[in-house]
């Protein structure tokens, strides 16, 4: 298929936008951040830049041709409807993002013009990302996004936790991509191309008998060990609770959500496209790693006194919920559409929490979770939707999380598979255990003394921001239809059906 | 007729008013019409007619001598690989039993609310969360759904967590208020599991579509176990939750922490009457065939609550507390009833009925002593039957009904109950009489020592309550004496609305009717001779039998065994893993201490020396540099990276192994 820049017009705008922000931002006299968005400035413009990506791939995502799939740059890239929802949730998650680094940076001295350029740029790696379909494409837009986030996190130079999550961050990302690289050259070895179209007729071309099985499944292995630092599975998820401790809470959530997505995106087409039944049986390795990631998340959010930190561990044990439909990716056709959806939903509620989290540290300089006493009080609306929030995460109605799981379950169920009804249970198992640290976020909100009783003032955009993603979260469960026809619409890759 | 037929088209609108109500309260906060109290009224009360309308309707028909056809309506909701899921709302006997119920006792107890709550700081928010709770509580009666039901289930649950820590500055209330929400998700996790079972095997959430594959599911198995009963079971272990059923009864006692009207309401008129209402929706799954697997479970469950809670009711002295067990062991007839099959299920929901009644009413009689005595001891009470006349009158009235004596609602739903048992298992009705004459006694005793006597603390003065607390009381006297009457005996109203199948009612028996009241007489003159008469003293079965009375005394001590054997090592295991972590927690805040400390120096430096600052300030760097690569190289990061290949390693191991 020939260059035909409509169908990149996203990646486009962004890197356009992203030189032009970066550009604004030398004029911008003024150091501090104001804590609003002013016409004209970094903010505004990057807004703008996201947004306009966002109409772009919502214009995509219907298209005939892309519905059927387009290849992009000699194969390396897919325009098929799964990109485009990737795309779509990294998008709306940076634009969340942005409206939370305004809050968050406001009287910081930074660099803003710099700062939303390389959230630009860490957007454009993601949504490449959410796109590769070559091996050398994946690593050069992880890679790409990896060394964008770790100078975001680092962004706080006089904070030293910052630098130490940065560097932590990069330590483990340098090593896991190491592997993951190594991983690749095995199956570059093996069908010296590095196409995965290519790479997949080559390995079922093998005789039943005759197959590498031990070596396929290393080099998977060894893949999924640079994917599973992404989405922050376990047991490559040490670096997460630290990182998101002390990176920037905005950046935080980009990391939480844009990336997580941008690396279930490559999850989901590198195991759906390449290793198809035949190959190798990853069924077992995903269900194992599922139930590990999402019992450790769980149980070690429990003790937790940070927010952020909690919201770490959190964020573990969805990766590990997600990974359930995965596993289910096989043997149910309802898996794909539910990991989707779920990404979806986990979108809304988890920016929404951070934003929340983001408007209470920006005021009170600390988060700590007892530092959320009374704040029924203090800011009532934003108590009512961050309970929203933890209700969703946890999985209980009335809020879209409920949804997401019982779609997840139902896909585990429908696989009808022994293993995967046990990792269902155990899933909900889990769901119990996260209520309580949930809830305990709720338990202070609602039943603590505050420390004072001062009222915390959202800004307006802050207050948007928060209500459009509480609303989300409930208009998702009173009205799930569009969304799921969605996801549905969007499970289609260019190559290869689950 | 025509009419009529019109208004139940309107159902849907009897959750939505109380949900309006809330939405109103929100927004004006204290500047509604009586600080958000009225609205509150005002929604629940519209519902309340919309209810006498609908069961309206069911009678009309029903007395017209057609057999009453069930109305849904519903509307798409979403899909779920490829199949529909709709939501909506559906009437039929049971559905209008029930609104009627909770409609009836959620607007006397608001009502009564207005007067209990009279002057407390956050009295606009009680009524925003009662009214939220009015609308999930009705929303999941009428659902048509199991989704539905489910989601009203858990709203249920949250507004009873958000009423119970409504007094949040005591920290008891907050433990308790976590305490419910936590065991009852433990049951939800059933109810959850229940679902998907029995939306995978029938194909739908949908109550009677799932009834119509019942037959189909008969021949399922799940790990090689009948599917029906294990999704039964599961449901079931919802019900368990909900409805306080050992071994989960632990959080309700606790639960009255809360303001007394929402026990009334709550804790035990309603929501944890939705446990036994789960049952009753969900009947057919149960009574798949008589004497199922699963009803026997939900007999013998409700039999050893029943008798569980009202021995230990017999030692309280909290008059909540007292109530609270009281409700628990009423909530095990339920399930008794249900679980013995045949008519028991029309009189299981008989009792539901009545019980919300007499029970709402005490419950609101305790909060009355409360407000006018100031404790909730009862052994600091006594002699309150002549300074509060009102509340001491309704307040026997509903004893009366509670201890079932002959002519009170009480009597005619628990003789029916204990005559299907007696038909059913004959173990279970003995039992059942045994727990029927704990009742008897507990709620002598709790009379004799509140009501009767002398008072004994001479510091309180007692004074009646004002009559917006009162009247509600004398209505739910009324209602607590004359609805048993349409369960009489021979002319069975109730049975011919609500019943399962085409099971006859056994004939009425004066041997079951002559020893239920016998028990019951025989529970008053044994509380009479110890607590009025002291023919025998109190404190005799303390004395004799210590070790009894402690079990009791400390509720079987299944708190301290929940957690010895299940909080405690999930916190272990929770700390050894944080633990883990903070190790390397640790180690990073001592590295950020040392290159803060260093960083200092460093600028220190770069203050003395500004001239050759720069040529000081590079070497300054690289020394900072080569400490933190040396921390993160020496410190944790290395164990990180260790975990990463320890975990490839462990996967090829397990790879290999297979």
């Amino acid at each position: 298929m020939s260059f035909n820049p409509f169908y990149i017009l996203p990646e486009l705008i962004l890197t356009a936008g992203g030189i032009l922000v970066l550009l604004a931002g030398l004029s911008t006299r003024k150091w501090e951040a104001p804590g609003k968005i002013k016409p004209y400035s970094p903010e505004a413009l990057a807004l703008l830049t996201l947004t306009g990506a966002l109409a772009s791939s919502l214009a995509l995502l219907w298209r005939p041709e892309v519905v059927k799939g387009v290849s992009q740059f000699g194969d390396m890239i897919a325009v098929d409807p799964m990109a485009v929802f990737f795309k779509i949730v990294v998008l709306a998650c940076s634009i969340f993002v942005v409206f939370l680094a305004a809050d968050y940076f406001q009287g910081i001295r930074v660099h803003r013009g710099e700062f939303y350029a390389l959230l630009i740029f860490a957007t454009l790696a993601a949504s490449f990302l959410s796109a590769a379909t070559d091996l050398i494409m994946i690593y050069l837009s992880l890679e790409f996004l990896s060394i964008t986030s770790y100078v975001l996190v680092g962004w706080l130079k006089q904070d030293p936790r910052s630098n130490e999550a940065s560097v932590k961050y990069f330590l483990y990302g340098a090593v896991a991509a190491a592997v993951m690289v190594y991983g690749m050259s095995i199956f570059y070895g093996l069908a010296a191309t590095t196409d995965i179209a290519a790479i997949h007729s080559k390995l079922v071309s093998y005789p039943p008998d005759g197959s590498p099985t031990h070596i396929i499944f290393l080099g998977l292995l060894m893949m999924m060990v640079g994917f599973g630092f992404k989405i922050s599975m376990a047991p490559f998820h040490q670096w997460a609770p630290d990182t998101y401790e002390g990176a920037p809470t905005p950046v935080t959530a980009f990391l939480s959500v844009a990336s997580k997505a941008a690396g279930f995106a490559v999850v989901l087409r590198v195991l759906v496209s390449v290793f198809t039944p035949g190959v190798v049986d990853w069924t077992p390795m995903i269900v194992a790693l599922s139930g590990l990631t999402m019992t450790v998340g769980n149980l070690t959010a429990l003790p937790q006194c940070n927010i952020k930190r909690m919201l770490a561990y959190s964020s573990i044990a969805q990766a590990g919920y997600l990974l359930l439909g995965v596993a289910a990716l096989r043997l149910s056709p309802l898996a794909l559409p539910a990991v989707m959806l779920y990404l979806f939903i986990y979108l809304f509620m988890n920016m929404g929490a951070f934003a929340v989290v983001t408007m209470v540290s920006a005021r009170l300089n600390s988060d700590d979770i007892r530092e959320y006493s009374g704040l029924a009080k203090r800011s009532p609306a934003s108590a009512v939707a961050m309970a929203i929030f933890m209700l969703s995460l946890a999985g209980i109605p009335p809020a879209a999380g409920f949804v997401g799981k019982f779609y997840l379950f139902a896909a585990a169920l429908q696989s009808g598979d022994k293993t995967l009804l046990y990792l269902a249970i155990l899933a909900i198992a889990n769901t119990v255990i996260s209520v309580y640290y949930y809830m305990n976020v709720v338990r202070y909100m609602y039943f603590a003394k505050p420390k004072s009783d001062t009222p915390l003032k959202p800004s307006f955009a802050m207050n948007m921001v928060v209500g459009f993603a509480a609303a989300a979260t409930i208009i998702m469960l009173i009205s799930p239809e569009p969304f799921i026809q969605m996801a549905k619409h969007s499970a289609a890759l260019l190559t290869g059906t689950p | 007729m025509e009419f009529l037929t019109r208004i139940t088209e309107l159902t849907w609108l009897i959750p939505l008013l109380p949900a309006l109500a809330f939405a109103l309260i929100l927004l004006t906060g204290r500047k509604g019409p009586g600080q958000g109290a009225y609205i509150a009224v005002a929604g629940i009360a519209s519902s309340f007619v919309l209810s006498l309308l609908v069961i309206a309707a069911v009678l009309s028909r029903a007395l017209h001598g057609h057999e009453f056809e069930a109305f849904a309506h519903s509307a798409p909701w979403m899909t779920v690989g490829g199949l529909p899921i709709r939501m909506g709302y559906y009437v039929d006997q049971l559905t209008a039993m029930m609104l009627l119920v909770v409609t009836t006792v959620a607007m006397l107890v608001q009502i009564y609310s207005i007067g209990y709550m009279h002057g407390d700081k956050r009295y606009p928010r009680y009524f925003a969360y009662i009214s939220l709770f009015s609308a999930a509580m009705l929303s999941l009666v009428i659902a048509d759904n199991l989704l539905l039901f489910f989601i009203s289930w858990e709203l249920v649950g949250l507004t009873s967590y958000l009423l119970i820590g409504f007094w949040f500055e005591k920290p008891s209330a907050m433990r308790a208020a976590k305490k419910a929400f936590i065991v009852t998700r433990v049951g939800d996790v059933g109810f959850f599991m229940g679902l998907l079972l029995l939306f995978w095997y029938t194909q739908s959430v949908n109550l009677r579509e799932m009834f119509a594959h019942i037959p189909a599911m008969m021949s399922q198995t799940i790990f090689g176990l009948p599917a029906l009963p294990v999704a039964g079971l599961l449901l079931f272990a919802g019900a368990v939750g909900k409805s306080a059923q050992f071994p989960l009864h632990v959080w309700l006692p606790d639960a009255m922490e809360g303001p007394t009207p929402v026990s009334a309401l709550i804790h035990a008129a309603t929501m944890v009457a939705a446990g036994v209402y789960l049952v009753g929706r969900m009947y057919p799954i149960f009574a798949f065939e008589p004497h199922s697997i699963t009803l026997t479970v939900v007999a013998t469950i409700g039999i050893i609550t029943a008798l569980m809670a009202a021995t230990i009711a017999t030692v309280q002295n909290d008059i909540k507390r007292i109530l609270a067990y009281s409700t628990i062991s009423q909530l095990g007839f339920m399930m008794m009833g249900l679980g013995v099959g045949g008519c028991g299920y029309t009189a299981g929901l008989f009792h539901l009925m009545t019980h919300a009644f007499f029970k709402a009413n005490l419950f609101l009689g305790s909060g009355s002593v409360i407000h006018g005595t100031g404790t909730q001891d009862i052994r600091e009470m006594g002699g309150l039957s002549k300074k509060m006349p009102y509340t001491y009158w309704t307040f026997l009235i509903a004893t009366a009904a509670l201890a079932g004596l002959p002519f009170t609602s009480g009597f005619f739903s628990k003789d029916e109950i204990l005559l299907e048992a007696f038909h059913a298992n004959q173990t279970i009705f003995w039992l059942g009489l045994v727990a029927a004459f704990l009742t008897a006694f507990y709620m002598t005793r709790l009379m004799a020592l509140a009501f009767w006597g002398e008072p004994k603390n001479k510091e309180i003065h007692a004074h009646e309550s004002p009559k917006v607390m009162t009247r509600p009381l004398v209505v739910l006297a009324v209602l607590s004496l004359v609805a048993g009457y349409i369960g009489w005996p021979t002319k069975n109203i109730f049975h011919h609305l609500v019943h399962f199948g085409e099971a006859e009612a056994v004939p009425f028996s004066w041997t079951v009717a002559l020893l239920a009241t016998g028990s019951a007489f025989a529970g008053i003159g044994l509380g009479w001779a110890v607590f009025m008469k002291r023919v025998i003293s109190p404190s005799v079965f303390r004395e004799k039998l210590p070790w009894a009375y402690n079990l009791l005394a400390n509720k079987y001590y299944f708190d301290e065994i929940y957690w010895a054997i299940l909080v405690v090592p999930l916190f272990r295991i929770t700390a050894m893993l944080n633990g883990f972590d903070q190790k390397i927690v640790d180690g990073m805040v001592n590295g950020v201490g040392r290159v803060t400390v260093l960083m200092s120096v460093v600028w220190g430096w770069f203050d003395k020396w500004v001239v050759d600052g720069a040529v000081l300030l590079i070497g300054a760097i690289t020394k900072l540099l080569g400490r933190l690569l040396r921390f993160t190289q020496t410190g944790m990061e290395q164990d990180y990276v260790l975990f990463m290949f320890v975990g490839i390693l462990m996967i090829v191991g397990v790879y290999l192994l297979h």
